[in-house]
């Protein structure tokens, strides 16, 4: 089944927050965001801007008529700077008039006075100076310290990756419009609706149920709506409260580039040791996490990190300790992987870093050492793995023997390019780490012409859940996909829901959606029983209904208004709470996720050793995908999944200066990939598992677990890079952009010319 | 900004090019720019990198050069 917005998506028909036809009367802001990263407010003037043509009010934190507070899982960031500023782009003040153009106008009018403090940009100092979001955190398994002297080879080395930008295409925003007895709706381009009405509540003092946050669709989250829709939206509701009109904010592009946080930047150390033999006997890492400058999902993000610390491999001894370091940069924030990235990067790095020293492939380490059925995680849960399984069929399946000999065969001929050959194997953890938030709940109306409508907590935002969802409905009725409708997701149909994130949400909300269905399916069968005489086995079946094996001549829609007849209910209401997950974060041990997803790519890449510009010849994949419920879909996001993970890892560069400022702050000096970065040729087998997981009809989450094969495109280049110019000592610093590949190629004569 | 490098196309004038004139004008040519370092990449980068276009330039317009002699 095809992605259900494909051709609305085509035709330039969908709906965003943007396309929304505007109320009579709408009102537009302008955020004003601090201009330095850290300081103590002595002056805020806005005098000048409410003068300027157009504007009807300036709001500040002086404005607030609940609390001044949008932390999700810490109390400890401002909707408004107040006293003292601790990002750049931290909103100030809010401009609302009567044009998007005159808020601006008046925004740029605004005069602050700030006495400026230290700035930090850096996690480890930040951490040396204290400045923690939370208290560090360690996972273990084994004895360590024992494990060491056991060791043949010890290596130790620092990693390092940088953020990535989401770039949604759709930047954040949202609209809100007052209604009766106090209530207000607000469209908001999020991907967490439960998490804005909560913070526009907090904000406006409003209770929840005065505030419906409706969502049609996204146009990209990534995770990045995923807490920061929510200031957004508590500007404009405030400023609806207080006005009585609709006020809408959709911000610019260059205003979301400065003041939203991005994927974590992360520095690590990292100490391994190895047997003769190459099994890793001891991993010990220390990760500190750029959280910025308050909590946001910092402390959620860096516990995943903690969770996919040695990716798919067992390791029997292991210390890992993860900061949450405070820094002067926008709050970090939820981004595809969700650290887990950041966790693997290292692990991978300590695997090559081993490899280089011992002078043998990384893959001969990688694979010696992948996990197996019944081995233990560092926190607790026992691994039912794929890990083997995939990488043995990448290796048939692609032969990568051959591969490895065409390379070897390229490079021992080639002098100007070179091409280099990486496996990245990846295991991932489905459900929330938090345990409280993996459930759902859908609702679904059978009307009396026999259509369908389901409402969920899931969001739309391009991966295709709302086509899953139909799915589910039209499967266990067993209709046509065109009898079945998903709407909007809204605050006031679906409560207290989860996030689109984590990868779970199709897990989740459909599995909550196969529970109201059957539950309806159920009381239908009853009555068709009755209605047919008494019949017994009644099943649905393309539309129509059959007994005893035998087709009964009556229909779907005739089944429908019977039950309506005899007024049995077809709605129903139905909550689905993952079984069987949980985690003691007291001793860092438990079960915190439903199944684990594997796969391995094989990522080979070619380098231009003159000028230091790369491609990707090939991504190669084998992806346990359970048994994919919609392969059409799920490709789509293994292929988005690899090149934004390709991205991150090599030309993605978020740059800060010093003082906190984004200088990376356009998209002509941050480069993301287009259709020229794609790899020329991406394979995608399924591997098709038997065994029962806990996913929506055994199709397993695809998310973010593909990302993560684009750590593979960092070694391939590095390994390219070895090749011509095999003395090199590249740091492990991710994103291998142009820039660092050709200072690795010519390293040597860098240093003799004092470079 | 295009900026003629006089003293780097000065190396070339009534010789034979040569893996070794190549070297000669990469190095002039490294010395003669003075690139900042900005949010995109360093100077040193560039600097590096306008050697290895001068080397690519001269290798596709004379394939008779040994590769590994302008590397």
């Amino acid at each position: 089944m095809k992605h259900i917005d494909a051709a609305a998506h085509t035709r330039g028909e969908s709906i965003y927050l943007d396309d929304i036809p505007l109320i009579r009367g709408t009102l537009f802001g302008a955020v004003y965001g601090s201009p330095v990263a850290h300081g103590i407010v002595r002056r805020l003037d806005t005098a000048e801007a409410e003068q300027c043509p157009g504007v009807v009010r300036v709001f500040t934190f002086r404005d607030v008529t609940g609390e001044n507070q949008i932390g999700g899982i810490m109390p400890d960031e401002p909707l408004f700077a107040a006293e003292h500023v601790h990002f750049c782009g931290m909103p100030m003040a809010f401009v609302v008039a009567v044009s998007e153009e005159a808020a601006k106008h008046a925004a740029g009018k605004i005069k602050v006075e700030i006495d400026p403090l230290p700035v930090i940009t850096d996690p480890r100092v930040a951490k040396e100076r204290g400045e923690l979001i939370v208290p560090p955190r360690t996972f273990r398994l084994g004895e360590i310290d024992e494990a060491w002297p056991l060791c043949e080879y010890i290596f130790e080395g620092r990693a390092d990756t940088n953020g990535q930008e989401h770039l949604y295409i759709e930047t954040q925003g949202a609209y809100a419009v007052p209604m009766e007895n106090q209530t207000i709706r607000i469209y908001s381009s999020t991907q967490a609706p439960t998490a804005v009405q909560r913070a526009v509540s907090k904000v406006t003092g409003l209770a929840m149920h005065a505030l419906d946050i409706e969502v049609g669709r996204l146009g990209g989250g990534f995770g990045g709506k995923e807490d920061q829709a929510n200031g957004w939206a508590a500007l404009c509701a405030l400023a609806c409260l207080h006005l009585r009109k609709p006020v809408k904010y959709s911000m610019p592009r260059a205003d979301d580039m400065v003041m939203t946080g991005k994927r974590h930047p992360y520095s690590s150390d990292f100490k391994i040791g190895l047997d003769k033999d190459f099994k890793i006997l001891a991993y010990a890492v220390t990760f500190y996490q750029n959280a910025g400058a308050a909590a946001d999902l910092s402390p959620a993000v860096m516990e995943r990190t903690l969770f996919h610390c040695t990716n798919s491999y067992f390791i029997p001894n292991v210390r890992a300790t993860a900061y949450s370091c405070r820094t002067n940069l926008p709050p970090n924030t939820a981004f595809r992987g969700f650290g887990g990235p950041q966790g693997m990067f290292v692990i991978e790095a300590a695997i090559a870093k081993s490899a280089e020293s011992l002078g043998v492939p990384a893959s001969l380490i990688q694979e010696r050492n992948l996990q197996q059925t019944g081995d233990e995680f560092p926190y607790g849960q026992k691994a039912v793995s794929e890990a083997r399984a995939c990488w043995r069929k990448a290796e048939e399946l692609y032969d990568l023997g051959e591969l490895r000999a065409s390379v070897e065969e390229y490079n021992r001929t080639n002098r100007l390019f070179k091409k280099g050959l990486a496996m990245m194997p990846v295991c991932f953890g489905i459900s929330f780490t938090k345990t409280l938030m993996n459930q759902a709940r859908a609702q679904v109306h059978v009307y009396t012409d026999g259509s369908v409508s389901v409402s969920t907590g899931a969001v739309e935002m391009g991966q295709g859940v709302n086509t899953k969802m139909i799915q589910v409905a039209a499967a266990v009725f067993s209709i046509d996909i065109d009898m079945v409708k998903v709407q909007a997701t809204s605050t006031w149909k679906i409560a207290n829901t989860s996030p689109s994130a984590a990868s779970a949400t199709a897990d989740l909300n459909g599995k909550a959606v196969l529970m109201a269905c059957t539950a309806i399916l159920e009381r239908l069968k009853e009555v068709a029983a009755i209605e047919l005489g008494g019949k017994a086995d009644i099943v649905l079946k393309d539309g129509r209904v059959w007994a005893g094996g035998e087709e009964t001549g009556m229909s779907w829609k005739q089944l429908v208004m019977a039950a309506f007849v005899r007024r049995v209910s077809l709605s129903e209401h139905a909550h689905y709470a993952t079984p069987g997950i949980h985690f003691d974060a007291s001793r860092e041990k438990g079960h915190p996720f439903a199944y684990h997803v594997y796969g391995t790519a094989i990522v080979m890449a070619t380098l231009d050793c003159l000028r230091g510009r790369y491609s990707f010849d090939a991504v190669k994949v084998v992806h346990d995908f359970g048994v994919s419920m919609n392969p059409v879909i799920d490709r789509g996001q293994i292929e988005g999944g690899i090149v934004q993970g390709i991205g991150w890892m090599t030309m993605e560069e978020i740059v800060y200066d010093e003082e906190g400022r984004l200088r990376s702050n356009t998209l002509s000096a941050y480069k993301v990939p287009d259709i020229y970065s794609v790899p020329s040729q991406i394979d995608i087998d399924f591997l098709n598992t038997e065994q029962d997981n806990l996913a929506i009809f055994r199709s397993k989450a695809v998310g973010e677990p593909p990302l993560m094969y684009g750590i593979g495109a960092y070694f391939a280049l590095r390994n390219a890079i070895r090749a011509f110019n095999p003395s090199v000592e590249l740091p492990f610093n991710a994103p291998l952009t142009p820039e660092k590949a050709l200072m690795g190629l010519y390293e040597n004569q860098l240093k003799y010319a004092g470079g | 900004v295009p900026a003629y490098l006089r003293e780097a196309s000065g190396v070339m004038s009534g010789r034979r090019v040569d893996a070794g004139v190549v070297a000669e004008v990469v190095d002039r040519a490294r010395e003669e720019v003075t690139p900042i370092s900005d949010g995109r990449v360093t100077a040193e980068y560039k600097r590096l990198l306008l050697g290895q276009l001068i080397k690519a330039h001269f290798l596709t317009l004379f394939p008779e050069l040994e590769e590994g002699d302008v590397l």
